[in-house]
């Protein structure tokens, strides 16, 4: 039995040999050497600091679920996870719309339409820290150029903000603006697949313009809907940046994140372990929006 | 055979005295890791120059990092194994970082007592971790009342310039009420945003955020509640802008607030863009004692340095009286050492009177901000303190849930 099972592994080994294709591994080698060091060995490394105290100049120290327990009477992280899960549904959706909508239309033959099409693109190549702070000061309520349009309509001025009830959404207004333009294109590109061909046939069937949309560009575009949709998302949840120039996540914990929360417990209590406990919800959040965005759009792209 | 071993044993011990010579005699490299702006950066290297001039046995290395990344990047390097020899502190990380092991106790035989006893007794509360000194200061800061005297006049307000006359609360509300009004401002005053400006107005009045011994929180009384009313009044009569406005530290600058506290350094800024109108200085409002806190810049030198005898000489006299005074003069900063004399190349009564303010310091709140765990809990203080200013929650409400997250922490 032993002399067979040799002479199987012998001569898988020398088949596996045979058939390897050396040339593409030597090339792909050093990006795996990189991936591994750079991205899954910190991942890991990442994933067991969630279970240690780490105050990062002294050892870390096995601490087991204690850091997941004191997520559970954390009242901050609460509240920064049900705000990265509003501002998930207050952009994401907004995002696909709105650049579907204007890929749609930047789609036709109208004058002007590549100048419109970089317009539309800019706020996207502009960096986000700049971008920040000129909205913060459009949202000055008492000097700000919205509320100075809002009192010219009659309308008393908003504390955007200054106020929790503002502040949010004027953050996720911000960041739409800033996004539009990255699905702008990538609806683009994939309306530019779709034959012509469709079209015409449809149109000499009798079909409407929202009728073509609905039963033509709509089914083709399945797979780039769902990869603007998990990259939208995957984005959202990592907001930061735009939350600690215009607001600080205040006013109190009203546009606190996750990742912020990360950032305060990793580099200004230096709470590594406690960070990683965090960052590993967040992940979890991600992977499970993700699988059931490809398990419900996957699904039916395949079809 | 026992020749040839003689030789063999002199040469080994001749290359070991002549490779032990060497290294005496190279210079011991010190690396200063530092986060100032480019302007400061200057000030900086051009001390290091004169000191390595006069110590051709020691070289320095400046190393600058952006404010903002000098925070991440420090505990990185030095958990990485790549600390850098001496390092700027600012007052709340002292204590947290020689709580980590990472700083070397500086008393003698590397800085003498008295050197020690120039400092001011807050900024030595600051630095002392289980009774070894930490850092040397190598600036003095704290909280100044900056007001537009145009907008001032026209109010007919004169603002306090002995401490005997600082305003009391109500004086206070009622000279920004008026000069807002007259300034035709959206906010009489700006009050700063960080426990900074904010904790004074708990401490003058008898309150504190620690117990006397540290172990637990002491901010959820009737003298904090009665600060923190007060606040909530100020933000929601629209007299003090909100904490969380970020845009309200150019409002001041650009003549459109006439009051903002701030501190003494921003006048390195503000003699430079202020040139509509003219400013001035006057204390913080008082109540049964002034209660402001001392902050500032500390170097300190890292524990395991191969040389510490170097850089805490380095340091000590980078943070004496004749070395760093040009450097607090240009930067409008006040001199950490009790009875230096500093000449400013401008406000010089101004400055006069930042110092007065702050040999009134509090050497509570001082020390109380300065404790390893502080950090822990002031993004809980911050947005308590914002959620009640704006009206979002009770002051009673929000001292509760500081002293929750306080009283967490230090168990």
């Amino acid at each position: 039995m032993a002399k067979v099972n040799r002479s199987l592994t012998g001569t898988m080994g020398r088949s596996w040999l045979k058939d390897a294709q050396f040339t593409p591994l030597a090339f792909l080698a050093p990006t795996i050497v990189l991936l591994v060091a750079f991205a899954f060995i910190p991942m890991i490394w990442g994933l067991a600091l969630a279970f240690t105290d780490y105050p990062i100049l002294l050892s870390p120290k096995f601490i087991g679920l204690d850091n997941f327990r004191r997520l559970k009477d954390d009242p901050v992280f609460w509240a920064s996870l049900r705000n990265t899960f509003s501002y998930i549904i207050g952009t994401v959706p907004p995002r696909i719309i709105l650049g579907f909508v204007v890929a749609l239309l930047l789609n036709q033959a109208i004058r002007g339409r590549n100048i419109l099409r970089a317009m539309f693109y800019f706020p996207v190549v502009a960096p986000l820290v700049s971008v920040s702070l000129l909205w913060q000061w459009m949202f000055n309520t008492h000097f700000g150029v919205i509320n100075g349009i809002l009192r010219m309509l009659g309308r008393a001025p908003v504390p955007w903000l200054t106020s929790s009830k503002y502040a949010l959404p004027a953050v996720m207004i911000m960041s739409v603006w800033k996004t539009v333009g990255w699905n702008m294109v990538i609806f683009l590109a994939g309306l530019q697949g779709i034959s012509p061909s469709y079209y015409e046939a449809a149109e000499i069937d009798g079909a409407n313009r929202w009728q073509c949309v609905r039963h033509i560009t709509l089914p083709l575009l399945r797979p780039i809907i769902l990869l603007a949709l998990v990259i939208s998302t995957i984005n959202s949840s990592k907001v930061f940046e735009q939350v600690y120039i215009m607001t600080g996540g205040g006013p109190g914990y009203s546009t606190m994140t996750l990742v912020q929360q990360v950032y305060h417990s990793a580099f200004q209590s230096y709470e590594m372990g406690y960070a990683s406990a965090i960052s590993l919800v967040l992940f979890a959040i991600v992977m499970i929006l993700s699988v059931i965005q490809f398990k419900y759009l996957g699904a039916r792209t395949d079809e | 055979m026992l020749r040839k071993f003689s030789v063999a044993l002199s040469t080994m011990l001749a290359l070991m005295l002549l490779i032990s010579f060497a290294a005496a005699a190279a210079p011991a490299e010190l690396r200063f890791l530092w986060w100032e702006s480019p302007q400061r950066v200057e000030s900086i290297q051009r001390l290091i120059d004169e000191y390595e001039k006069a110590h051709p046995d020691v070289s320095i290395k400046l190393e600058s990092i952006p404010w903002d990344e000098y925070w991440q990047k420090l505990p990185i390097l030095i958990a990485a194994g790549r600390a850098p020899d001496i390092m700027f502190m600012v007052s709340g990380n002292v204590q947290r970082y020689a709580e980590m092991n990472a700083l070397l106790d500086l008393r003698e035989p590397y800085v003498s007592q008295e050197v020690i006893d120039e400092m001011y007794e807050p900024h030595r509360a600051m630095v002392t971790y289980q009774g070894k000194i930490s850092a040397l200061p190598f600036t003095l800061t704290t909280v100044t009342p900056f007001y537009n005297k145009d907008h001032a006049a026209k109010a007919g307000i004169e603002p306090p310039m002995t401490p005997e006359n600082a305003w009391t609360w109500e004086e206070f509300k009622l000279a920004a009420a008026k000069m807002k009004q007259a300034a035709g401002s959206p906010y009489g005053v700006g009050l700063g945003t960080r426990d900074f400006w904010l904790l004074p107005f708990i401490y003058q009045n008898g309150g504190a955020v620690l117990n006397e011994a540290r172990t637990g929180s002491a901010i959820n009384s009737p003298e904090s509640e009665e600060a923190l009313a007060f606040l909530q009044e100020l933000v929601t009569e629209g007299i003090a802008a909100s904490p969380v406005d970020q845009s309200v530290g150019d409002l001041f600058p650009a003549g459109l607030m006439p009051m903002s506290f701030g501190g003494h350094w921003d006048m390195a800024r503000f003699e430079t863009v202020i040139t509509d109108f003219d400013y001035g200085v006057t204390f913080f409002p008082q109540r049964k004692t002034s209660g402001v806190g001392l902050g500032g810049d500390f170097l300190a030198v890292y524990s395991k340095t191969p040389y510490p005898k170097e850089a805490a000489e380095f340091v000590a006299w980078l943070t004496s009286a004749e070395a760093n005074g040009q450097y607090i003069a240009e930067n409008y900063y006040l001199s950490p050492r009790q009875g230096a004399k500093v000449t400013y190349p401008s406000r010089q009564e101004e400055m006069n009177l930042a110092q007065k303010q702050a040999e009134l310091a509090s050497v509570r709140l001082t020390a109380d901000r300065a404790i390893p765990a502080w950090d822990k809990f002031l993004q809980v203080i911050h947005s308590e303190f914002q959620m009640v200013m704006i009206g979002d929650k009770k002051p009673a409400d929000g001292l509760k849930a500081i002293e929750s997250a306080i009283n967490k922490t230090l168990q």
